[in-house]
């Protein structure tokens, strides 16, 4: 008994068998798919119908209530069906009937219908026999060899848009139905025709050799350790790779493809009827068990084995979808869309979304520290106009693009498009201003700086300049950090002041022996006059209570002078052989301001010392009392005494120096006081010799005079 | 080589000679084209006919009617243009050459 449904043929009202009528469907399916590229195909298939239609008609008319199997059998024999036909001048055919033992005449095309680029890997695979996604993976393996023939072959090959129906090769897909992950242990298996573990557990070898490495650590302290093989993720990559390359077999035609079995309408047909059969045996069989269950709970039997058969029908529900399953795909040959496009597709829009949501938070925190230095804004700024720049410039480069993505977002969410370019437009355009605002911002701050001044060296009169140590510490203030509206590592600002501690200490040694304090005061400015008239307004001023100097932290700003990077440096004059000890600041460290970034130093910026240890002047330097610290990191440990003597020393040979010069001095003047007798006689002597005797020549006295300076000389060179 | 293969183009070849010549007889449609052709012994399927017709009809060499059948759908019924005369007319010369070339070959074997 089957069902009989009326069709509308051909404009007539045709009785025909259920089973008969999904026979001809297929049919006319199969003769549409064959004649797709011809020229005409619907008008071909119209006069195949209305022939059929005929051929229903004259069975009608026969007597026969409706069209059977066996009717619809007959016609589609006598048509013909559509591997049979004999036809010329198609090219598509022509690639049907040469199959791969015909291979000299077969030609290369770039096969477009089964294309993940450009179709290459499925035109070559089409044109040696073999499967196009091994030609891919190999491929991929050899990328970078591959690039450039890749790319030739793709411009010069032409391209076919072919349907390769009926060619038997045996091609590699996924097996969805079968999976365990990702069905390609299944489809390999199907592939090679081996059975389905032998992939699987191919794959599985690093994750077993993994196991067997931790047996051979703990569980298993026996175990031979030449078994243990090391974990390589080669497979799990070659795995993922498969994944994505080898296609998933979705329709009847893939299945039967995969298992090698030749694909025309037959094989199809055969497969769908294979399946409706099953089906239906599924259906009659739960119907089966449905009517006995029934009729079971009619007789009397156990509560028990009644509930029992009532589950059937629930398994055979399950039963059921899932023979449904694989009928209900229809025989349709949707694209083929490999998984590679929709892998990088999703790669790359998580990479972008990680992208935005960092740039927004970035962008977000800056915002806020800056909003949490604005206070600090009138020390800096000067005039209107930096001040609008730099409302503008902040609010423009930082709170425009946050608001801007943020807005995006919840556009893109709610798929509203209106105004769309309305608001790029504005967007992009304040987010310019605000880059403008910004290098205007600079060229007038930078002026603000342009030169750097100094006023030096005014000496601060030390009150026990005679001590043999003195302490450096902070000048104790009276107000606390919290009494501040601001506070920042060693900024501090309330209403009208802004505090920076921006100083330096220096220690060198002395000239004298007393202790001194220099200071020189920096600072910038747009002229230099400003420069120096602001580096002169820098207060300082330094406390002495018995031999501890108290120096002030930092430097008061106000927001009539701004900061200009002013600068204070105290040059403490250390004479040899007296002691310094320089007490650690309040707060950490000392900030000090200088160009364009906050540094920060701790008072031995540019010094060899620490602060908290106490040091002792010497010829080299300082040098440090404490026996882990050592400002000139010899290793030494010094010793009090030895120093002690070492300062004796020192002075005295200063004085012994000093006695010597003294003694040569007067040796001088004795050697003068000396010639100068000598020349007093010499003169006297020069005298009585001048008066003549007339008797004797000039020639005889000669040599006289003549001998009483050389002698002369002679004496006094040998002083010499 | 597979001699099915050569068959069907042996066959291929001289099917569209062959349906224009019955068409050249009188106006035919498909149904009866495919029977005359079963008289002589020329098995053809309809299937095949269908595509050929409408390929001929494409390019101008047939053109065809609707004719209403009391008993079923209406039927096409075709016809030769000038063009396809002069068509048909050059293959039957093309065929007798070839005829006479083969049947002077076979003699010799």
């Amino acid at each position: 008994m089957k069902k009989v449904i009326n069709i509308n043929f051909q404009g007539g009202i045709v009785p025909i068998e259920e089973s008969a009528f999904e026979t001809l469907k297929k049919y006319t399916d199969s003769l549409r798919q064959h004649f797709a590229g011809e020229e005409g195909r619907d008008e071909i298939i119209n006069d195949i119908e209305i022939r059929i239609a005929e051929l229903f008609g004259e069975r009608l008319k026969q007597g026969e209530a409706c069209i059977t199997d066996e009717d619809v059998n007959n016609i589609i024999n006598s048509m013909g069906r559509p591997e049979d036909f004999d036809l010329d001048n198609e090219p598509q055919a022509q690639q049907t009937v040469y199959n791969t033992a015909n291979g000299s005449q077969k030609r290369l095309y770039r096969d477009e219908n089964h294309k993940i680029l450009g179709g290459v890997c499925s035109g070559l695979g089409n044109y040696f026999g073999i499967d196009p996604v091994i030609v891919r993976i190999i491929a991929i393996i050899c990328f970078s060899v591959v690039l450039i023939p890749y790319i030739i072959l793709w411009i010069a090959v032409p391209s076919s848009a072919t349907q390769v129906i009926g060619s038997p090769r045996r091609r590699l897909f996924r097996d969805t139905d079968n999976k365990l992950l990702g069905g390609v242990c299944s489809g390999l298996a199907t592939y090679f025709s081996t059975s389905i573990w032998v992939p699987r557990i191919i794959f599985l070898i690093p994750f077993i050799s993994l196991s067997f490495k931790w047996g051979h650590w703990g569980l298993f302290p026996h175990f031979p350790s030449f078994l243990s093989l090391s974990f390589s993720p080669a497979f799990t990559i070659a795995y993922i790779i498969l994944w994505i390359l080898v296609p998933e077999a979705r329709t009847t035609a893939d299945k039967l493809e995969m298992q090698g079995k030749p694909v025309d309408l037959n094989s199809i047909k055969e497969t769908i009827q294979g399946d409706m059969e099953q089906f239906g045996k599924k259906t009659q069989k739960w119907g089966n068990d449905l009517s006995r269950s029934f009729q079971k709970k009619d007789s009397s039997e156990a509560p028990g084995e009644a509930t029992t058969e009532v589950t059937s029908p629930v398994g055979g529900g399950q039963q059921f979808t899932a023979a449904a399953q694989p009928v209900a795909e229809p025989l349709n040959r949707s694209r083929k869309r490999s998984g590679i496009g929709e892998f990088l597709i999703v790669l790359l829009k998580i990479f972008i979304g990680i992208w935005i949501v960092g740039i927004i938070a970035g962008l977000f925190a800056l915002g806020i520290a800056i909003i949490g230095l604005l206070p600090l804004k009138n020390f800096f700024l000067q005039g209107p106009i930096e001040n609008t720049l730099v409302w503008t410039a902040f609010l423009c480069l930082i709170w425009v693009p946050v608001i801007g993505i943020v807005v995006w977002g919840i556009r893109k969410l709610t798929n509203s498009s209106k105004n769309k370019g309305i608001i790029r437009g504005t967007t992009l355009t304040l987010w310019v201003i605000g880059w403008v605002a910004l290098f205007a911002l600079v060229a007038f701050v930078g002026k603000d700086f342009h030169y750097r001044e100094k006023v030096d060296q005014t000496n601060i009169p030390l009150l026990n300049s005679k001590v043999n140590k003195i302490v450096i510490a902070d000048a104790p203030s009276s107000q606390d950090e919290t009494d501040f509206d601001f506070y920042f590592q060693n900024i501090l600002a309330s209403a009208d002041t802004l505090f920076i501690g921006n100083t330096r200490i220096k220690i060198e040694p002395a000239d004298s022996d007393s202790f001194s304090v220099l200071v020189t005061r920096y600072s910038n400015g747009p002229t230099k006059s400003v420069a120096h008239d602001l580096a002169e307004k820098i207060a300082y001023g330094l406390k002495q209570v018995d031999s501890v100097v108290y120096l002030q932290k930092g430097i008061a700003i106000n927001k009539t002078d701004k900061f200009r990077n002013q600068q204070l440096q105290y040059i403490i004059k250390v004479p040899v052989g007296k002691r310094i000890l320089v007490k650690h600041s309040r707060s950490s460290d000392w900030v000090q301001i200088s160009g364009w970034g906050v540094t920060t130093y701790d008072l031995n910026y540019n010094n060899d010392w620490n602060s908290d240890t106490e040091y002792i002047m010497t010829n080299e330097g300082l040098k440090s009392l404490n026996d882990d610290h050592n400002a000139d990191d010899d290793g030494e440990t010094i010793d009090t005494e030895e120093l002690r003597r070492d300062s004796l020393d020192i002075i005295q040979q200063q004085q012994e120096l000093n006695q010597k010069i003294k003694e040569r001095q007067e040796k001088i003047n004795r050697q003068k006081e000396e010639l100068q007798k000598q020349l007093d006689e010499l003169n006297k002597k020069q005298e009585q010799t001048s008066k003549p005797s007339p008797n004797r020549s000039a020639s005889i006295n000669l040599p006289g005079p003549v001998r009483l300076p050389f002698s002369l000389g002679a004496m006094i060179l040998s002083r010499f | 080589m597979d001699i099915q293969n050569t068959q069907s183009q042996m066959r291929k070849g001289i099917l569209e000679f062959c349906i224009l010549s019955i068409i050249s007889q009188g106006e035919a449609y498909p149904s009866d084209i495919a029977a005359k052709m079963k008289e002589a012994n020329l098995i053809v399927l309809e299937g095949t006919l269908y595509p050929l017709l409408t390929r001929l009809k494409n390019a101008a060499l047939l053109s065809y009617r609707w004719v209403e059948s009391v008993s079923g759908p209406p039927r096409k019924y075709f016809t030769m243009t000038p063009q396809g005369e002069a068509f048909y007319r050059e293959l039957a010369s093309t065929w007798k050459e070839l005829a006479d070339a083969v049947q002077h070959l076979t003699q010799n074997n």
